[in-house]
C-alpha cells in the first residue's frame, strides 16, 4: 500500500480534508461505467474509493488517460459527471454528487438495533431534506420513540437534540405530506451532522402500493392554535380553478369560509387585516386576487406554511388576531425541473434548478386569463349598473371589458455551507382590472366628417390596479449545535391605483391638442422597510431561549383627487416601530409540562410610546394521547387596513398607521385553553378563546363636511369588541380514506359609540360553523368532498326610507337604519367535489388531471341585500353567491 | 377515555355560560322626514313626511298635514301656513343672507328641531362666455362629435366654501344635440357640490339646445352631507347624515347666482 501523503489540513468546522496522491499516475482505456473504472484504479494502485454503486453504474465514462495524475483525472471525470470527490481521515476517496455535503452523514438504519449502547447522553444534530428535490425542510418533527424528546428543524432545515439517552434511540421524522420515516441508531451510528431523507407522501403512481402511512393535507396538533400545511397535497382539495393555500386553511375550525368572496383570513372573528402574513420573512399587506376570490399566493412557489390562530410567540408583533408564516422554495438541488397548471382561471408555470455546486434558483409565473370562471366571477362584481349616471356618451359600448392577474415568484438560494446560508426571495404580483368605456365607432379616423376637428379621441376610463411587490434577503447561520442566527434585510410595497374618469383629447381648428378630465382619481402607495435579527440558543435539552430585534419603517400614502387637479386628500403617513423580544422555553416534570414566556417590547414613533406585550403559554402532555394547552397574550396593531366595500364603485382599501389620537394603536388580550386527544389514526382537538378587543377602528367614508382641508382621521369611529368561540376538530389522518370535521361556535360582538351605546354583532360574527373534509385514495384516483355550513351573517336591515329631491331637481334615495347588523342572512352552505387522475406522459413526466364541481346542488348563498325606494315601498334584491361552478385543470411535470 | 368525556361536556356547556346582550333589530314606524331648502330673499318653504317604513305594504303618499310649525328668527317667531300636501311655507319672514333660522314641533309627542343660516350670495360668478356651438351628433355615423372650446365659469371661494353648479335647460320644447331615441336625456345633470372656484362646461354639460340656466348655489355643510356615500345594500348601510333633531331630512340655507347660457348649432 502506498503511502498518502498528508500535505495540508484545511480546518473547518467538523472535517479534515487530504489531497489525492500525487504519485499515481493512470494510463489505458477506460471505457464502461464509472463503477468499473473506480475498482480498476482501486486494483491497481491499492486506492480506497467510496461511492454510490447505483450512481456510479448510471454513469458511464469514455477516457484515455496517458500519465495523468490521478487527480486530473479524478477532477475531468467530476467535472463532466456533476460529482466531487474529497477525501476522509481514513485516506478514502469518497465521490459524491456535487450538491451532496461531505459533512453530513447519512442516516439509513433501517432495523433496530438489540444490542447495548455505547454512548450516552448525546447530542443528535443534522438536516432534513427532501429526498428527490433535495431541499431542506421547515419545522419537520423529529422525536425519540418512547420519550418526550423532540423537537423540530429550523427554516433551514437544522436540527439539534441534547440530552438523547444513549445512541440506540428510534427518531422518527415527521412532515406533513411526507411519509413518516423512522430511523434506528446504532453505536456505529453518527451522532452529528446527519442527513435524513424524507420521501413526499406517494401520490404519482408507484408500480406497488405503498402500504405505509399517508399524510393529511393538513396538521393541527403541534403547537397550541397552530395549523401547518404543505402544498404537495392541495390538489387533492376541491378547487375554483386555482388551488389556493388560505382557502384551504378555510377548511380548518376557527378560520371561517363562509366569505366566499374572501380568501381573506378571519381567524377567530378577527378582520384579514389582523393577520400578519409573512413571505420569505418580508410582510405581505394585501393577499387578494381578482376582488379576494383568490390569494396572491402561487402553491407552487411554497414549501411551508404555517397559520397561528392566536397565542402567538413573541417573535411576531404588530397585528392582533393570527400569524401565517410563508416559506419558499428554494429550487431543486440536483436537476431541472419544470412544471405547467392549467386550470379554468389560470396558468401556472415554474422551473427549479440547481446553479454550480452551492446554490439554486426557483421561478414560477403565474396569469388568469379570461375564461368562463374567471368573467363568471368577475361579473359577480360588476353586476351592478350606475343609474344615476345619465352623462352616459352615446354611441360607446362598454365592450372592451379586460382585466387579468398575475404574480411571480423567484428565489436564488446560496449555500456559504451547510451551515451557512444567504437567499434572496422576490415576489410581484398585481390586478389590472378594466372596465373602460371607449368608443365604438372608428372614432379616431381622419377627416373628421367636416366638423374641422383633425383627430380626436375620448373614452370613460375606469381603471383599478393594486398589488404587492416585496424582497428579502436572508442570511443564517448555525454557529453550533445550540447557536443558530437568522437575520433578514427585506421591503414591500403595496399599490393601489384607482381611476374613474371621463376624460380626453383632440386637437383644436388651430392645432392644439386640448385635454379634457373629469372624475376620480386614487392612490395608495406603501412601503415597509424592514430589519430584523433573530437568534436562537439552546441551553440544554429543557431550556432554549430565543431572542431578536426588529425595525419596521413604514410610509404610506394615500391620495384622493378629482377633476385631475383638486387634490381632496393628500395624506402621508411615516412611522417606525422598533421592537425586540425574549423568549424562553422550558421543560418541567420529566419534559411532560412545557413553558414558553415571552415578552416583546415596541416603540412606536408616531405615539412616541412604549408598548409591552408579555406572553405566556403552556402545554402538559398527561400521557402518551392526551395534552393540555394554554395561552395568553397581548398583542398591538400599529398598521391597519382600512376596507370599504363598496359594490357600485368597486372596493376601496388602504393602510393607515396609528397616530394615538383620531386612530388609536389597537391592542387585543388573549386567552386560549384547550386540549388534544390524539391516537395513531385519529386526533381530536378542542380549543376555547377568548379575546377582548380594544381602540378598534371602522372606517365610515362620508363626504367631507369640514370647510377646511379633508382629514381622514375625522372617518374614523372607534370602539371595542370581544371574539370568543370554542373550536372543536375530528380528524382521521391516515388511511386510503382520511378527513375531518371541523366545528366552530362562536360570537364577536362590537360596540361603537357612534352607533349608539349597544354590543352589537360585528360583520364577520357567525355563529355555528361546520366543515366537513373527506379524501379518499383509490388506484389512480383521488376524491374529496368538502360540505360547509355556517350561520348567516348579520346585516344591517333598513328601518325604513325617504327620497328627497336635490337642487338640481333629481330625487335621490336614503335609507334609514336602526340597529346595526341587527338582522341576520339565511344560513350560507356549499358542498364542494372533485376527482383527480393521476397517470404518466414519459418516463419523467407525471400528470394530474383534476375535476371540480363547486357548489354542486347549486345552493343560492345571499352575498348581501339591496334596496331601493320604487313608488313608496322599500324593494329588497338578494344578491348571490356563484352557483354550481366546474372547472377543470391540468398539471405536467417535466425533468 | 372518562377524562376525555369530561372535558368533552365541560367544552360543549361552556358556549352557554358566559354573556353579553347584544341589540337586534326593531322597527320605528313614525319617524319624520323634513325637506326644507331656504332661499334667500324668499319665503321659507318646507315638506313634511313620513318614512316609508320596511316591510310594509303601506303605499300610500304620506304627506304630514296640520302640524303646528315655528320658524324664529332672532327675536321674532311666526307659525308656518299649512299649504296642504305637507307643504309649510312662512307666514312673514324673508330669508337674508348671514341669518340663523330655526324651526321646531311636536310629532306625536317627539320634538323635531332644527337650524340653518342662510349663506351669501355668490361673488363674482363670471362665465368666459355666453354662448356655446356644439354640433349635432348621430351616434350612428360613425363620424366624431365637435369638440368647442369649454365655457369657463368662476367664482370668488376664499373660505374653501362648498358649491354647487346647476345646468338647466329651459325651453319648452328643446332640441336634443344627441340622438334621443336610443337614450332618455335630461334637461339637469347632476352634479357633486364642488370646494373649488371654477367649473368648466363642456360639450358633456348639455343635453339640448337652447337657452340654459347656469346656476351657481352657495351651500351649508349640511346639504353637502347629503351626497355622503350612503349605499344602498346591506354591506354599508349606516346611519344617515341629518341635520334635524329628532327626524330626517334637510334644513338648510340656500343662496344663488345665475347666469344664462346660449347653445347652437
Amino acid at each position: 500500500m502506498k503511502k498518502l501523503v498528508i500535505l495540508i489540513f484545511i480546518l473547518s468546522a467538523y472535517s479534515s480534508y487530504s489531497q489525492v496522491p500525487a504519485n499515481i499516475k493512470i494510463d489505458g482505456l477506460y471505457f464502461g461505467t464509472l463503477e468499473s473504472a473506480l475498482n480498476r484504479i482501486s486494483q491497481k494502485h491499492g486506492v480506497v474509493f467510496s461511492f454510490d454503486k447505483e450512481l456510479a453504474n448510471s454513469i458511464n465514462i469514455e477516457e484515455r488517460p496517458f500519465q495523468q495524475s490521478l487527480e486530473e483525472f479524478l477532477d475531468k471525470i467530476c467535472r463532466t459527471n456533476k460529482l466531487k470527490y474529497y477525501i476522509s481521515n481514513d485516506k478514502v476517496i469518497h465521490i459524491i454528487e456535487r450538491w451532496e455535503n461531505q459533512n453530513l452523514k447519512k442516516l439509513d438504519g433501517v432495523k433496530s438495533y438489540r444490542g447495548k449502547p455505547k454512548r450516552y447522553n448525546i447530542t443528535l444534530s443534522g438536516k432534513i431534506i427532501d429526498n428527490s428535490t433535495r431541499e431542506t425542510l421547515p419545522f419537520v418533527n423529529v422525536a425519540v420513540k418512547g420519550t418526550t424528546i423532540g423537537g423540530a428543524t429550523n427554516v433551514d432545515g437544522h436540527f439539534t437534540l441534547v440530552n438523547v439517552p444513549c445512541d440506540t434511540v428510534t427518531l422518527i421524522c415527521s412532515y406533513i405530506g411526507y411519509e413518516k420515516q423512522t430511523l434506528y441508531l446504532t453505536p456505529e451510528s453518527p451522532i452529528n451532522n446527519l442527513l435524513i431523507e424524507l420521501n413526499v407522501a406517494s401520490q404519482e403512481i408507484k408500480e406497488v402500493v405503498v402500504t405505509g402511512q399517508k399524510q393529511d393535507i393538513l396538521e393541527a396538533n403541534e403547537k397550541t392554535s397552530m395549523i401547518k400545511l404543505t402544498p404537495l397535497k392541495l390538489n387533492t382539495l376541491p378547487n375554483l380553478g386555482e388551488k389556493d393555500i388560505l382557502r384551504s386553511f378555510q377548511l380548518m375550525p376557527g378560520i371561517s369560509a363562509a366569505n366566499e368572496n374572501s380568501s381573506g383570513l378571519y381567524v377567530r372573528g378577527g378582520t384579514p387585516d389582523q393577520s400578519l402574513v409573512l413571505y420569505d420573512g418580508f410582510t405581505v399587506y394585501n393577499v387578494e386576487h381578482l376582488f379576494g376570490f383568490f390569494s396572491s399566493f402561487n402553491s407552487n412557489a411554497i414549501k411551508d406554511v404555517q397559520l397561528y390562530k392566536g397565542g402567538f410567540d413573541a417573535k411576531f408583533g404588530g397585528r392582533l388576531s393570527s400569524v401565517v408564516e410563508i416559506t419558499g422554495k428554494e429550487g431543486d438541488r440536483k436537476r431541472f425541473n419544470a412544471c405547467m397548471d392549467i386550470g379554468m382561471l389560470s396558468m401556472n408555470a415554474f422551473t427549479e434548478s440547481p446553479i454550480g455546486e452551492k446554490s439554486s434558483i426557483i421561478i414560477s409565473f403565474r396569469r388568469s386569463w379570461q375564461s368562463p370562471v374567471y368573467n363568471k366571477i368577475f361579473n359577480q362584481f360588476n353586476i351592478q349598473s350606475d343609474n344615476t349616471n345619465s352623462q352616459e356618451p352615446p354611441g360607446q359600448d362598454n365592450n372592451n371589458l379586460k382585466s387579468y392577474f398575475y404574480d411571480i415568484n423567484a428565489k436564488y438560494t446560496y449555500r456559504i455551507s451547510e451551515n451557512e446560508n444567504i437567499s434572496f426571495s422576490f415576489y410581484n404580483g398585481a390586478d389590472d382590472l378594466d372596465n373602460s368605456i371607449k368608443p365604438r365607432g372608428p372614432g379616431g379616423g381622419p377627416g373628421g366628417g367636416g366638423f374641422g376637428f383633425r383627430s380626436f379621441s375620448m373614452k370613460s376610463t375606469d381603471l383599478t390596479y393594486w398589488g404587492n411587490t416585496g424582497s428579502s434577503l436572508k442570511w443564517s447561520k448555525n454557529w453550533n449545535d445550540k447557536f443558530f442566527t437568522n437575520a433578514l434585510l427585506s421591503f414591500s410595497n403595496y399599490f393601489s391605483k384607482r381611476d374613474r374618469s371621463t376624460g380626453g383629447s383632440y386637437v383644436d381648428k388651430e392645432g392644439n391638442t386640448q385635454t379634457i378630465n373629469r372624475g376620480v382619481l386614487e392612490n395608495n402607495n406603501l412601503l415597509d422597510y424592514t430589519a430584523k435579527v433573530d437568534f436562537e440558543y439552546k441551553l440544554t435539552s429543557k431550556h432554549k431561549l430565543e431572542f431578536g430585534a426588529q425595525s419596521i419603517f413604514n410610509s404610506i400614502n394615500y391620495s384622493y383627487s378629482q377633476n385631475d387637479t383638486l387634490k381632496i386628500i393628500d395624506r402621508r403617513t411615516n412611522g417606525a416601530t422598533l421592537s425586540g423580544y425574549l423568549q424562553d422555553k422550558m421543560n418541567f416534570l420529566n419534559e411532560k409540562l412545557n413553558v414558553t414566556t415571552g415578552l416583546r417590547y415596541n416603540y412606536f414613533t408616531n405615539t412616541s410610546k412604549s408598548y409591552i406585550e408579555p406572553r405566556i403559554g403552556a402545554s402538559y402532555q398527561l400521557n402518551s394521547r392526551l395534552k393540555f394547552k394554554s395561552s395568553i397574550g397581548r398583542y398591538y396593531q400599529f398598521a391597519k387596513r382600512v376596507v370599504r366595500e363598496d359594490i357600485l364603485q368597486g372596493s376601496r382599501d388602504f393602510w393607515a398607521l396609528a397616530d394615538g389620537k383620531k386612530l388609536p394603536v389597537s391592542s387585543s388580550n388573549h386567552f386560549i385553553a384547550g386540549f388534544s386527544y390524539e391516537t395513531k389514526d385519529f386526533l381530536i382537538d378542542v380549543e376555547g378563546y377568548y379575546k377582548s378587543l380594544s381602540s378598534l377602528s371602522e372606517y365610515s367614508l362620508r363626504f367631507e363636511t369640514m370647510h377646511q382641508s379633508v382629514s381622514y382621521e375625522e372617518n374614523y369611529q372607534i370602539g371595542s369588541g370581544v371574539a370568543e368561540g370554542i373550536d372543536f376538530l375530528f380528524q382521521k389522518k391516515y388511511g386510503d380514506y382520511t378527513g375531518w370535521i371541523g366545528y366552530t361556535i362562536g360570537r364577536v360582538i362590537n360596540k361603537f359609540n357612534n352607533y349608539g351605546n349597544y354590543y352589537f354583532y360585528a360583520s364577520n360574527d357567525v355563529t355555528h360553523e361546520f366543515k366537513l373534509v373527506n379524501s379518499y385514495k383509490w388506484r389512480k384516483w383521488d376524491f374529496s368532498a368538502t360540505w360547509i355550513f355556517a350561520t348567516g351573517k348579520p346585516y344591517t336591515a333598513p328601518e325604513g326610507g325617504y327620497q328627497l329631491t336635490l337642487l338640481d331637481g333629481t330625487t335621490r334615495n336614503y335609507i334609514n337604519v336602526t340597529v346595526k347588523n341587527g338582522m341576520r342572512l339565511p344560513a350560507y352552505h356549499r358542498l364542494d367535489v372533485s376527482a383527480s387522475y393521476n397517470f404518466i406522459l414519459g418516463p419523467d413526466s407525471p400528470c394530474t388531471l383534476g375535476f371540480s364541481i363547486f357548489n354542486l346542488y347549486n345552493r343560492s348563498n345571499i352575498w348581501y341585500n339591496e334596496y331601493e325606494i320604487i313608488e313608496n315601498q322599500i324593494i329588497k334584491t338578494p344578491v348571490k353567491f356563484l352557483g354550481i361552478t366546474p372547472n377543470i385543470s391540468l398539471n405536467i411535470k417535466f425533468r | 377515555m372518562k377524562t376525555l368525556k369530561i372535558l368533552l361536556a365541560v367544552t360543549i356547556l361552556m358556549p352557554f355560560i358566559s354573556c353579553q346582550k347584544v341589540e337586534q333589530q326593531y322597527i320605528n314606524s313614525d319617524k319624520v322626514i323634513v325637506e326644507g331648502y331656504l332661499n334667500a330673499d324668499q319665503k321659507a318653504r318646507i315638506s313634511v313626511s313620513k318614512e316609508i317604513t320596511y316591510a310594509t305594504n303601506d303605499s300610500s303618499e304620506m304627506p304630514i298635514e296640520g302640524l303646528e310649525i315655528t320658524l324664529t328668527n332672532n327675536d321674532i317667531s311666526e307659525i308656518m301656513i299649512d299649504k296642504g300636501s305637507g307643504i309649510y311655507e312662512s307666514n312673514t319672514l324673508i330669508m337674508r343672507a348671514n341669518e340663523k333660522y330655526s324651526m321646531r314641533f311636536d310629532y306625536k309627542g317627539k320634538l323635531i328641531t332644527s337650524e340653518t343660516t342662510i349663506p351669501e350670495k355668490p361673488k363674482s360668478y363670471k362665465a368666459s362666455a355666453t354662448s356655446i356651438a356644439i354640433a349635432m351628433f348621430n351616434p350612428g355615423s360613425g363620424a366624431p362629435p365637435s369638440f368647442p372650446d369649454p365655457i369657463k365659469l368662476t367664482w370668488s371661494n376664499p373660505d374653501s366654501r362648498y358649491f354647487l353648479v346647476v345646468v338647466e335647460n329651459i325651453e319648452k320644447k328643446p332640441v336634443a344635440i344627441f340622438d334621443s331615441t336610443r337614450f332618455s336625456l335630461k334637461r339637469v345633470f347632476r352634479n357633486e357640490p364642488l370646494q373649488t372656484n371654477s367649473y368648466e362646461l363642456n360639450m358633456r354639460s348639455f343635453n339640448y339646445y337652447g337657452t340654459h340656466r347656469i346656476i351657481l348655489f352657495n351651500l351649508n355643510p349640511e346639504y353637502v352631507s347629503l351626497y355622503e356615500n350612503n349605499g344602498s345594500s346591506s354591506l354599508n348601510l349606516t346611519t344617515l347624515p341629518t341635520n334635524i333633531e329628532g327626524g330626517l331630512g334637510i334644513f338648510t340655507g340656500i343662496n344663488s347666482d345665475t347666469i344664462r347660457v346660449e347653445v347652437y348649432d
